[in-house]
């Protein structure tokens, strides 16, 4: 043993010099690579350093190994791009470009001190689905490349608090040969590299994030340069991001946009900057009897048509949830769970229907150019006594003087940036954009909730946020008149919340939607019950207590074949990552960062058997992930299908 | 001493020691990073204002600037005051938040407590009457059965059988039922009986260990002589002494169970009692909120040994208070 | 007998004749020591000459590493083999009569059975079996003998008929969601619970001895305060607490294990106290008092041993609540979810209750066989080695 110490060194240091000769400047940056690896690994085979040559091809793999070739559209963790070998190969690539020794001691990757490289990957602390997938990934891992990977759970909002998040600092980087300054630092991108969060951490499946299939220009919060509004990874791209995106910008049609996303999600593809995993469908089971839930992503877009067994007013329908609310103010709740309790009792501006497009609800959107967009309130809409009706000033006052204004938190804020409201009639107003959008309403910026200006005028004038977020009238939705489909008539803090109908629901008389919309909605009550134990919701559904509740995958068979549940798949938009942490707090196996690195990125992706994951956590009902975008969206690069 | 003037005592100090405990809550509180400073930091980014000077504006507005002392101060007013400020994680007043727990909480241990106290030294001291005989074992083996089976383990076995298998009970508890309906009494009845299982366990042993050295004391030999009914021997002379040393394990071990098993069971059953609020305010980081079910918590633990000792020298006429 | 040389009673010279003078040491703590040394010092060539990724037995060849804990458990087990099982084999006599009163007691022998499993199984065990590994295709096996609807596994390792999937000898209890094999998870957490059983136990033992013996003894004013502080001590919500620090500050097995010790010495302190103070109040202390005998000495010569048989029975019913109280933060989330806990089993296996219940049921019924065999193991030994609670019925 200790006479391979000498000889491997002198041996590499012999193959690296001749190799660094011997390189062809010419060929592409990944043939380069491609050469060095296979003339690197053929020569310490000879030397016997190579460890164990087990069978299976160990040495015969080393030499053939180096045969990766990467098309456009890469899809790794399947077929070719997937296994020992493909993800070595990608890894010893990464070595090259490191100015650190790491490199492949036998079966396992070693850092420069010749320590096996220990990371840690961190899930949902209390998530099955979390839990196997993190433990798959440790197992895939170990095996093809060689690393230890250590699993750690933790709960969602320290990770997002203590990990995922820093403080904003700023600060300048160069990405590219090229100076970026990071002028608008937040907290999920507080700066270059240098700038972390309080903890280290590796890797982690905690966060899935949105990829915005309706619009895909929603994505440049994530990909436009390295200073954009979402990077808590710090991840700099290396293809011409901020151009590519100013390109899709100037898109006037979606058949445009869709042409200039083709090379930006190949680009994502290639450079993972996340390594993307799956899309997993959201598997709900309801009630046999329920006329309206459909397996699209816009489902549930008409409950207000949806009853049970006949068409008419009657019942109750209720739902249970796992996470509790913390707020039903709508100005300042971020919660999806919550914003649908806020729905039940308060529309919003507009929806999408099962085609994607564009219902109108308490406002209809129209423009000509894409930059300046006209917005005609209806004029049925009431709030309750003593507010009376719903006009455009409402609407204006709520952008100009809480979501534009600097000293109120609230949660549409960062959707008005830049947006220039007006009111042009009674029940008109219009808001120019910077530049251009012909998607905006798609990317839901321009969804409001109607709130009566006479509430929030007193608070706007002491500038007290904390008087606006504890409001009772905005807490418990005493204002909404005939705003909405149901009246909350109670939210138990610790249980959830009730509901009642509402006679007098605007929907009801309006033109557009389904006919059952003029009686709607179709159910005497509604609840929403917070129940934090899996088994018991899915007991609920079973005995009907509950009319619907999220079905974990690996029931689904069972619950298919169930009478009394009807079972249907729905489309998110979520995906299912690892984000790998390319900030100086990451990659604590050594010095360096070898995530920092787009082979070694893609040497993760390559590692992990994306079929097997499917199959083994999700019982086939997911598919596989390559770029930024579900195989369903229009803007998925369908030529390399 | 005296009477009055050894319970003005135990008062005084019981009032120190939660002091001592409010302080110890609020180092450590304040030794981490507080989150509400963090989340005025992310709203300014997203503004685009400048986070740093939201963080202080945040940090003033929660008197964070203030110096430790000045901060311990008014932590310490605002508690014995009862303001116990806002709850983020629930949108309420942290003293809104406890009473309505608290009011769940207590449509189940009460009866709890009610049960175990009764037929825990009943069942005691009848399984010592009969000492080893198979009464005494039967009597054992449920009490040690209730106390050995973890409370979440037979809570979510038994909601599996009763409520989805037979449909006997309702899965999710449903808060709109009144309280002393029938429907109550049904959703409560497991959750009661599964703790009062394991709660009785302790009590039996204890009152079973103690009376059983009283059994065989002489003056029950005198008492049998005297043809004192076997019932009133051991209802009048038994259990009076059994009671004394009974107590204190008695309040100890509700007050230890009530904190522990009053969380899980609630965390199964979906109630939503004061541990479910302790731990969600956990989780959220809520720190008013916990803080508040922490000193809840602590006052009845005080509160509680507070009693015990005052039972403790009421019932045995032996000590004397200028022993201790 | 040995006062022939001196004339008077209080003129003996007693440590020529007792072996418990200070410095000497009896052959328990000299085997104590002797098997401690090898101990230390495999901790800190562990802690400081070996990486933190190589295994610990490495230079044998062995791929096995201990941790921190590991140690701290091998030195409670030495502590528990010289001074607890060594003293019984010393005194035939008294051994004898301790075990002729225990077995009375038919529930509690079978208990001690049960333990001695967990005890071999959780120190053997590991050695044999190799550690669980995650394999996805192979979840929800049922255990041999039963079957299940064959859509629950996503394969089958036994035969399929009628639509049932069969269990098989190779996993006899079935396994978990992320395919491990229950029974390996089992006898895993077997060591576990002897880690927390034991070492928690000794850090309690350890101060609440000191403190009560202590306090008992002194009297006065030191009494007084030293039983002011345990009321603070008992007096804080444990539970809270405990999972204040540790969702605050994070943390795993050893970290519950240190911070639970610290919260639940009070009240072994206390009853120990008690328990002393009638001892204090015997002749026999009074007498060695007399003949000189110092503080030290009359402690643990006279004290301890007297109260011991109590000390150890209040230190067995400690011991399940431990077990239950790690098993509840597991079950809450609290808990070190890498580590294999019967309590980590449940709280994984709780969601699946309906079509995969042996993922619960087996470590929930091992953990109740457990809690309950050290509830009739203490109870059985109050009852030998305390004759003043014995009944006449027998």
């Amino acid at each position: 043993m200790s006479l391979k110490f000498f000889i491997c060194p002198l041996v590499l240091l012999v193959v690296l010099w001749r190799n660094i000769e011997d390189r062809d400047d010419s060929r592409h940056v990944g043939r380069r690579q491609w050469l060095s690896a296979l003339g690197l690994a053929g020569a310490v085979t000879l030397a016997g350093c190579s460890g164990n040559d087990d069978g299976g091809g160990g040495g015969s793999d080393n030499s053939g190994s180096g045969e990766i070739e990467l098309p456009d559209f890469p899809r790794f963790g399947v077929d070719d791009l997937y296994g020992p070998d493909a993800a070595r190969t990608l890894a010893r690539r990464a070595f090259e470009q490191s100015e650190y020794d790491y490199s492949f001691d036998g079966d396992a990757m070693v850092t420069p001190e010749s320590d096996q490289v220990e990371i840690d990957i961190y899930h949902s602390a209390g998530q099955e689905t979390s839990q196997l997938t993190a433990d798959f990934i440790a197992q895939e891992l170990g095996q093809n490349l060689g690393i230890n990977v250590t699993v750690e759970a933790i709960d969602g909002t320290r990770f997002n608090n203590e990990y995922w998040t820093g403080e904003p600092q700023g600060g300048t980087d160069t990405v590219n040969g090229e100076e970026v300054t990071w002028e608008n630092p937040t907290p999920q991108n507080p700066g270059p590299r240098s700038v972390t969060s309080n903890e280290a951490w590796d890797m982690s499946i905690v966060f899935g994030l949105n990829t915005y299939p309706l619009n895909p220009l929603t994505n440049e919060a994530f990909f436009d340069g390295a200073n954009p509004f979402y990077n808590p990874v710090g991840y700099y791209p290396q293809f011409d991001a901020q151009g590519l995106f100013e390109e899709a910008r100037q898109a006037t049609s979606v058949e445009e946009l869709r042409e200039s996303f083709v090379e930006i999600f190949e680009n994502l593809a290639y450079e993972q900057p996340y390594i993307t995993l799956l899309f997993s469908d959201d598997i709900i089971g309801y009630n046999p009897e329920l006329e309206g839930p459909i397996e699209n992503f816009s489902n549930g877009w008409d409950f207000p048509a949806w009853y049970e067994g006949e068409p008419n007013v009657s019942g109750s329908y209720d739902t249970v949830t796992s996470a509790r609310f913390t707020t039903l103010n709508p100005l300042f709740n971020t919660e999806d769970g919550a914003g649908d309790a806020i729905a039940r009792a308060l529309d919003q501006g507009y929806t999408f229907d099962e085609n994607q497009d564009y219902f109108p609800l308490l406002y209809n959107m129209s423009t000509e150019d894409g930059e300046v967009w006209t917005f005609d309130v209806r004029e049925s809409l009431q709030f309750s006594e003593p507010y009376g009706q719903v006009t455009a000033e409402d609407f204006v006052y709520l952008v100009r003087e809480l979501h534009q204004a600097d000293w109120a938190p609230t949660a549409a804020s960062s959707s008005w940036d830049g947006v220039t409201v007006e009111q042009t009639g009674e029940f008109q107003f219009e808001a120019t954009l910077e530049s251009s959008n012909i998607l905006w309403p798609k990317t839901y910026d321009p969804l409001l909730y109607p709130i009566p200006r006479d509430l929030v005028e007193p608070y706007v004038e002491e500038e007290d946020v904390e008087g606006l977020q504890q409001d009772e009238e905005l807490l418990e939705l005493q204002f909404t008149g005939n705003l909405g489909a149901y009246e909350l008539t109670a939210w138990n803090r610790g249980s959830g919340t009730e509901y009642v109908r509402n006679d007098e629901y605007y929907l009801r008389d309006i033109d557009e939607g389904p006919d059952l919309f003029s009686e709607g909605p179709l159910f005497e009550e509604a609840s929403i019950s917070v129940v934090g134990e899996q088994a018991s919701r899915l007991g609920a559904l079973e005995t009907g207590e509950a009319d619907s509740a999220a079905i974990p995958p690996e029931q689904y068979e069972s619950y298919d074949q169930d009478d009394s549940v009807t079972v249907r798949q729905v489309p998110t938009p979520y995906n299912t990552i690892i984000s790998v942490n390319q900030r100086a707090n990451g990659w604590n196996a050594g010095p360096g960062n070898l995530f920092q690195l787009v082979p070694f990125r893609q040497a993760l992706a390559a590692a992990i058997s994306k079929q097997d994951l499917i199959d083994g956590v999700y019982r086939g009902l997911a598919s596989p992930h390559f770029t930024w975008q579900p195989r369903w969206s229009e803007f998925y690069p369908e030529t390399d299908e | 001493m005296g009477f009055g003037r050894y319970v003005g005592a135990r008062v005084l100090w019981a009032a120190v020691v939660s002091l001592i405990i409010v302080t110890v809550t609020f180092l450590l509180i304040s030794a981490s990073p507080n989150p509400a400073v963090q989340r005025a930091a992310t709203q300014a980014a997203l503004q685009g204002g400048d986070p740093a000077t939201a963080a202080e504006r945040a940090r003033e507005l929660r008197g964070l600037n203030e110096p430790l002392h000045v901060r311990y101060f008014d932590f310490v007013r605002s508690i014995y005051t009862l303001d116990w400020g806002w709850s983020v994680s629930r949108s309420q007043p942290v003293m809104e938040a406890v009473t309505q727990a608290l009011y769940y909480t207590a449509q189940y241990s009460i009866p709890w407590t009610i049960l175990t106290v009764i037929l825990g030294p009943l069942v005691g001291v009848y399984s010592a009457a009969n000492m080893y005989s198979w009464k005494d074992h039967a009597a054992t083996g449920f009490a040690f059965f209730g106390y050995a089976i973890p409370n979440f383990f037979f809570g979510i076995v038994l909601l599996l059988i009763f409520g989805v298998w037979l449909e006997w009970i309702p899965i999710t508890y449903n808060t709109d039922v009144a309280v002393f309906s029938v429907e109550n009494a049904i959703q409560l009845a497991v959750p009661v009986f599964v703790l009062v299982t394991g709660s009785i366990g302790a009590v039996m042993r204890v009152s079973r260990n103690e009376s059983a050295e009283f059994q065989n004391a002489d003056f029950m030999k005198t008492a049998k002589a005297k043809g004192v009914s076997p019932l009133r021997a051991y209802a009048y002379h038994v259990m009076r002494p059994t009671l004394v040393p009974l107590s204190t394990t008695l309040v100890g071990q509700l007050l230890a169970l009530f904190l522990g098993a009053s969380l899980l069971v609630e965390v199964v059953f979906a109630i939503p009692g004061l541990g479910r609020l302790t731990y969600e305010a956990l989780l959220a980081q809520d720190m008013s909120l916990v803080l508040g079910t922490t000193l809840f918590f602590t006052f009845v633990a005080v509160i509680g040994n507070l009693l015990e000792d005052l039972v403790f020298t009421v019932l045995d006429p032996r000590i004397s208070f200028d022993d201790r | 007998m040995a006062t022939e040389d001196s004339e008077r009673f209080d003129q003996v010279d007693w440590s020529d004749f007792s072996r418990s003078g200070r410095f000497d040491l009896s052959i328990n703590s000299i085997g104590m020591l002797l098997t401690t040394l090898p101990l230390v010092l495999l901790g800190v060539y562990d802690w400081q000459f070996t990486g933190q990724r190589t295994p610990t037995f490495e230079f044998i060849g062995l791929d096995r590493g201990l941790e921190t804990i590991d140690f701290v458990f091998i030195f409670t087990l030495f502590l528990a083999f010289w001074y607890l099982a060594l003293p019984l084999y010393q005194n035939p006599r008294m051994t004898r009569y301790y075990w002729k009163e225990f077995k009375r007691n038919r529930p509690a022998v079978v208990s001690l059975g049960w333990l001695g499993i967990v005890f071999v199984g959780g120190l053997v065990g590991p050695l044999a079996m190799s550690a669980p590994q995650q394999e996805l295709l192979i979840a929800y096996q049922p255990p041999v003998f039963t079957s299940v609807v064959d859509t629950t596994p996503a394969t089958c390792v036994g035969e399929v008929m009628n639509g049932r999937c069969y269990g098989t000898w190779q996993h006899p209890l079935g396994t978990t969601q992320g395919g491990k094999d229950v029974f390996t998870m089992i006898v895993y957490g077997m060591t576990i619970s002897m880690q927390i059983a034991f070492i928690t136990t000794t850090i309690v033992a350890t101060i609440g001895i000191s403190f009560g013996t202590l306090s008992a003894y002194a009297g006065g004013w030191i009494d007084e305060i030293m039983m002011r502080f345990v009321d603070i001590i008992l007096s804080f919500p444990t539970f809270v607490m405990f999972l204040l620090i540790l969702y605050i500050y994070g943390g795993g097995l050893g970290m519950f294990i240190v911070v639970f010790s610290l919260f639940a010495w009070g009240g072994t302190a206390r009853y120990i106290r008690s328990k002393s103070l009638s001892v204090s109040e015997e002749e026999f202390i009074k007498a060695s008092r007399i003949s000189g005998a110092s503080t030290y000495q009359v402690i643990r010569g006279h004290v301890v041993p007297n109260a011991a048989s109590s000390i150890i029975t209040n230190l067995t019913l400690l011991i399940p609540g431990f077990l239950l109280f790690e098993a509840q933060l597991a079950f809450l989330g609290i808990g070190d979810s890498t580590v294999p806990s019967w309590g980590q089993l449940i709280s994984a296996g709780r969601s699946d209750l309906s079509f995969a219940p042996w993922i619960v049921l087996a470590p929930g019924i091992v953990l109740f066989l457990t809690i309950l065999a050290f509830n009739f193991l203490g109870d059985a030994l109050l009852d030998a080695l305390n004759p003043e609670a014995e009944a006449e019925n027998a």
